[in-house]
């Protein structure tokens, strides 16, 4: 399922972003899906490699990877982490 | 062996004492505390010292103490001293200039010293140092270390000669990581590597059309993977400076055969790489650098045209379309 992220941009923010750049939209989604491929690509190395360790059958699909990656807890959400690293803090 | 009586004092005694001013007629004095006879007391009028007891100097019960004449007029000329009720004091003074031996304890106040060996880790701010051979400074829940990792080698954070020093004295090389991971080396030869520093080179193995954003299809370095061979992008990870190049194969054949640098979509950041006239047939290699900085999620591409609109930017398995960049800083 796809997901939209909204970002409501000031008349000059806007403006700033077209000095920058030729189309703001194209420079947003650039940043966002760029950064998506490098966390996805991220993601897909430290499975692979930990489940050529462990002997578990790879999916097909880069998605499925993702997908699988959470599932497995081999990969956490970093307002996971962020959580994780304030209770050890706190111990 | 076997032990009769009370058990041994486990704590240092301070004897207390006590002033008095003389006004030439007042002969009683009130204690600080209560005694049981005159004995329990040292007492000096001017520096001399008096004998206790009825018909004598002075008698003392409770907390009254008794001149048989009034001492003189004078500050602080009646000295008392309580020979009996000696004040315990669960404190100890270290002495000063002597070795400080052991293996636990906590400070909760000042400690000073000149010398002295841990044989441990010692812990400032936190109740236990979780590294080897470490000094550690807790505050705030932040931990930094100071000391000596691994069965050789001096590694220290900080004073040489007044100046910082952060580094090796051995023949060690010098780690700075971040995020648990080592992010930039300096080998004992003083040889600097940084593994996560964006850097690609790319190539194309075929012709471009004119008015095109070149992809490439062949990578030799990707690293960090900022390079997307889908749209033909680096996109910048960090604000900075970066280092550009690329290259191409021309064919002017009495057009204008350009080939640029482009940031996001519009800006020309690499000035032209232009070829015009030569004859059909003829080739002429293109080449620009540029220094460019970029703001975080700013992108570059390398743009081809020829002016008829047409003519291709050539290239084969060689190749001769190659793009790459790395962050300078």
């Amino acid at each position: 399922m796809a997901q939209t992220i909204q970002i409501e941009l000031a008349d000059t923010q806007f403006k700033g972003l077209e000095y920058a750049a030729l189309s703001p939209q194209d420079w947003a989604e650039n940043a966002v899906t760029e950064r998506a491929r490098i966390a996805n690509d991220e993601i897909v190395s430290i499975y692979t490699n930990r489940a050529l360790d462990e002997g578990i059958q790879i999916p097909a699909t880069r998605e499925l990877i993702v997908a699988d990656a959470f599932t497995r807890g081999w990969v956490k959400t970093a307002a996971k982490r962020n959580e994780e690293a304030l209770a050890s803090l706190a111990e | 062996m076997a032990y009769l009586g009370p058990p041994p004092s486990q704590k240092l005694a301070t004897p207390t004492s006590q002033y008095f001013s003389g006004n030439g007629s007042a002969t009683a004095f009130t204690l600080n505390r209560p005694v049981n006879v005159a004995e329990d007391l040292n007492v000096f009028v001017n520096n001399v010292a008096q004998q206790p007891g009825s018909g004598k100097s002075y008698t003392a019960t409770g907390t009254t103490l008794t001149f048989d004449a009034a001492p003189d007029a004078g500050t602080n000329n009646v000295y008392v001293v309580y020979r009996g009720l000696a004040e315990p004091t669960t404190r100890l003074e270290h002495p000063s200039g002597q070795p400080l031996a052991a293996t636990t304890g906590t400070f909760s106040g000042a400690v000073s010293g000149t010398t002295g060996t841990f044989s441990g880790n010692v812990g400032v701010g936190t109740a236990s140092d979780t590294g080897e051979n470490h000094l550690q400074f807790t505050n705030n829940a932040v931990t930094a270390f100071v000391g000596v990792e691994g069965s050789s080698g001096n590694r220290f954070l900080g004073s040489a000669t007044n100046n910082a020093f952060f580094g090796t004295t051995g023949a060690d090389g010098l780690e700075l990581a971040t995020n648990n991971n080592v992010r930039m080396n300096i080998d004992s030869s003083g040889r600097v590597t940084m593994p996560n520093q964006p850097a690609f080179h790319v190539y194309r193995t075929t012709t471009v059309a004119s008015g095109s954003y070149i992809t490439h299809n062949a990578y030799i370095v990707n690293n960090g993977g900022y390079y997307n061979s889908t749209n033909g992008k680096f996109t910048a990870p960090v604000a900075g400076y970066y280092m550009f190049y690329a290259t191409g194969l021309t064919q002017p054949t009495g057009n204008t055969s350009r080939m640029k640098l482009v940031k996001n979509g519009s800006a020309n950041v690499s000035g032209e790489s232009r070829h015009q006239g030569g004859t059909a047939g003829a080739y002429l290699f293109a080449t620009i650098q540029a220094v460019v900085y970029l703001a975080a999620s700013d992108w570059v591409q390398q743009y081809y045209i020829n002016d008829d609109g047409s003519t291709t930017l050539y290239s084969d398995s060689t190749p001769y379309i190659t793009f790459g960049g790395h962050l300078i800083g």
